[in-house]
């Protein structure tokens, strides 16, 4: 049997980060690890080493883009793929798998189904 | 004898000459009457003969009658005469009852007053000779003929008159066998001194009519002067709209003379738009008596006017007889007019386009907060039902059909975000050329389901295999998407979608499409078109021209979020395209899109 992947979610919206979690767990494929801060991303991600990071783009405090930028700094986490989540752009603009690369960096636009995710992830992964 | 027949040639001679005169006369007033362009001139003289009216000659008359009635009643005549006597008497003062009923305006004609005289003369000649009062005094009462001729403005009518009553009374007394008796030289001079005093009275008369008529030439060159010198038309019109004169101006302008335009009707010179709109309002001074004015255009002579209608009336009834109209150029003033709001127009457009970017900026600002505010807890919605779906024990149809109804409400909203972001986000566009059938069938596919589901007919004609326009392709895709989706939308109960895409020619000026650099479209340039007819219920004539506003939609709630067609016509305005829609109610709509070409 396949290990499972390991996720970190860094979203500031509690009950997102909740139910994301609850819901890709439920897949039976993923572990998930969640915080509300950048900072605590930053460290969790350091000390877990996840397979990916799903990472809001906007945030109080440190910003996503802050958080990405400081992983793709660290030799530790800087091969670790990062997917941002945006309310601000939608759909048509991220392209029809929900997803865009843009700057190295891909896109998930808000709001998005566990369908929508678990494919964004496994293509990824792949 | 041979006396009698000397006087008798004198007097045939003398009556020839008056003939003659009295003929050359008629012919002159005949003239003057031809020649309307004398009618200032004839103006001026009835101006000074206005002088003698009704009242003066009934008074001159009734005095000559009762004098005359007198002297011959007492006169020595008591024979056979005198029964012819009374007969002249009545007829006579009938003859006062005569001008006490002719109309005043007839005093003014020449003629009348001019047989008038005569016919006293005449009448004086028979009194005498009938009261055989030749030899008095009764002579003396010419001298108010003399007066009365003397009103008149001719002098040389005057003379011929006194010529000719200096005659015929010379031989009443020649008859009465008065010249030769010792009185003889005292009669006979009575006839020089006859023509002496018309003489007189004559130049003095004249004289004043002279100074007089002198006045009123210079007051009337001063005024000629002003109407002729203007570069206003100025003319004068009767009630069937026939010119009665004209300044130089008019006969300038159309190349005629004063001759040959009067007399004409208005319509010769105007269209019949033109002379019906004059004839209203000549009516109407006719009628009312006061001035009007308007302003007109000269078809003619291509000019725009202002025309003032005046009336001319009658001294003595004020009755509107003739109508003097000014017309006065105002081309500059229609122009400049015209300069203006074409002006007010461009900054109109102007401020609404500032307006609208300015709108559309604070909904960029707005959408941006709105939808990260919105999409987070929609976010939250979807995840959580999911969650519930995935955790909830005993679950069942009714639970699935829930979770499903609540994420197609969490889609539904997000489309109204999605929108509202795109209708105010001014992204940079990704021009390529685009093959736009090819691009209509891949949207038509993509509904597809949609267009089964309402049995809808699709009906395809495009003129060339492939038409390439210059577009961003997911943009031009979505303003299809949403045109088909609105046509779709129009038809419940099915009905057809003709779509037809040709290559066309801008031929006419409209908006964008022209000669301005801001334009779009040049006249003569290539542009691809593109149309979608539905026959569907239609969209009402009010509606129509703000079917393209942000929120409108007729669509019942939840159907339609009232951005499609004004995303729609914010792509193609940015697309420098254009976009319009044509409909009949319960008949059908058209959306035409006016595209550039991919090698422009």
């Amino acid at each position: 049997m396949e290990s499972k992947k390991k996720i970190l979610l860094i979203d500031d919206e509690k009950d997102f980060c909740f139910f994301v979690k609850g819901n890709l767990e439920h897949t039976g494929e993923f572990d998930v690890l969640v915080t509300t801060s950048g900072k605590e991303g930053i460290k969790l991600a350091r000390g877990e080493k996840p397979d990916l990071i799903l990472l809001d783009l906007n945030m109080p405090g440190m910003s996503g883009d802050e958080v990405a930028q400081i992983l793709s700094d660290r030799p530790e986490t800087k091969e670790i793929p990062v997917v941002f989540l945006t309310a601000l752009v939608t759909k048509d603009e991220v392209g029809n798998a929900s997803m865009a690369s843009i700057g190295g960096y891909n896109y998930i636009a808000k709001p998005v189904t566990t369908e929508e995710l678990v494919t964004v992830i496994r293509e990824i992964l792949k | 004898m041979e006396e009698n027949q000397v006087a008798d040639l004198a007097t045939q001679k003398q009556l020839m000459k008056y003939a003659e005169d009295i003929a050359k006369l008629h012919h002159e007033l005949k003239k003057e009457r031809e020649l309307p362009s004398k009618v200032d001139r004839k103006e001026l003289k009835a101006g000074i003969e206005r002088s003698i009216t009704k009242k003066h000659i009934f008074i001159i008359n009734l005095m000559v009658t009762i004098i005359l009635s007198y002297l011959t009643i007492f006169g020595p005549t008591r024979d056979i005469l005198l029964i012819w006597s009374h007969i002249f008497i009545v007829f006579y003062l009938s003859s006062n009852l005569f001008i006490l009923y002719i109309p005043s305006r007839y005093f003014i004609e020449k003629t009348i007053f001019y047989y008038l005289i005569f016919f006293h003369s005449f009448m004086i000649c028979l009194g005498m000779y009938l009261s055989g009062n030749a030899g008095t005094d009764f002579y003396l009462i010419y001298f108010l003929i003399i007066g009365l001729a003397s009103m008149s403005t001719s002098l040389k009518y005057l003379m011929i008159n006194t010529t000719a009553f200096a005659f015929v009374y010379g031989y009443i007394l020649f008859q009465k066998g008065l010249l030769g008796g010792e009185m003889g030289t005292s009669y006979s001079l009575r006839l020089p001194f006859m023509i002496i005093i018309a003489l007189l009275f004559g130049y003095i008369v004249d004289g004043l009519i002279k100074d007089k008529s002198r006045s009123l030439k210079a007051s009337e060159e001063k005024y000629r002067s002003l109407v002729e010198s203007t570069d206003d038309s100025i003319y004068m019109v009767d009630k069937n709209c026939q010119y009665l004169s004209a300044n130089s101006k008019v006969l300038s302008d159309y190349g005629l003379t004063e001759i040959q335009i009067v007399g004409k009707n208005y319509s010769d010179f105007h269209s019949l738009e033109e002379t019906r709109e004059f004839a209203n309002r000549a009516k109407k001074v006719f009628e009312t008596g006061s001035a009007t004015y308007y302003e007109a255009y000269n078809k003619k002579l291509d000019r725009w006017v202002m025309r003032t209608l005046s009336p001319i009336k009658e001294p003595d009834t004020a009755k509107v007889k003739a109508i003097s109209v000014v017309s006065t150029n105002i081309i500059e003033r229609v122009e400049a007019e015209k300069e203006l709001k074409m002006t007010y127009n461009k900054l109109k457009k102007a401020q609404d386009q500032l307006i609208q970017t300015e709108k559309m900026a604070a909904l960029g600002r707005l959408a941006s907060g709105l939808a990260h505010q919105i999409r987070n807890p929609l976010e939250i919605i979807i995840m959580g039902v999911e969650f519930l779906g995935n955790t909830l024990h005993n679950k069942d149809i009714n639970h699935e059909k829930s979770i499903e109804k609540i994420k197609q409400a969490v889609n539904r909203t997000n489309q109204i975000i999605t929108d509202f972001l795109r209708f105010s986000r001014k992204s940079e566009l990704k021009f390529e050329s685009v093959d736009v059938c090819q691009l209509l069938d891949e949207t038509i596919r993509l509904i597809e389901h949609r267009i089964n589901v309402k049995k809808i007919k699709i009906d395809r004609n495009y003129s060339e295999e492939s038409i390439e326009v210059k577009a961003d392709r997911n943009l031009l895709e979505q303003v299809f998407m949403n045109l088909l989706n609105n046509g779709i939308d129009a038809m419940p109960k099915g009905g057809e979608i003709k779509i037809k895409v040709k290559t066309s020619k801008a031929m006419h000026v409209e908006d964008k499409i022209g000669g301005r650099t801001k334009d779009y479209f040049k006249i003569g340039g290539k542009m691809i078109v593109v149309e979608i007819k539905d026959t569907g219920e239609g969209i009402p004539e009010d509606v129509l021209p703000i079917v393209f506003e942000p929120f409108f939609t007729t669509k019942e709630s939840g159907k339609g979020t009232g951005l499609g067609l004004s995303l729609a016509h914010l792509i193609i305005d940015r697309h420098q395209g254009i976009i319009n829609v044509q409909s009949e109610v319960n008949k059908c709509t058209k959306f035409t899109l006016k595209l550039q070409p991919a090698n422009n």
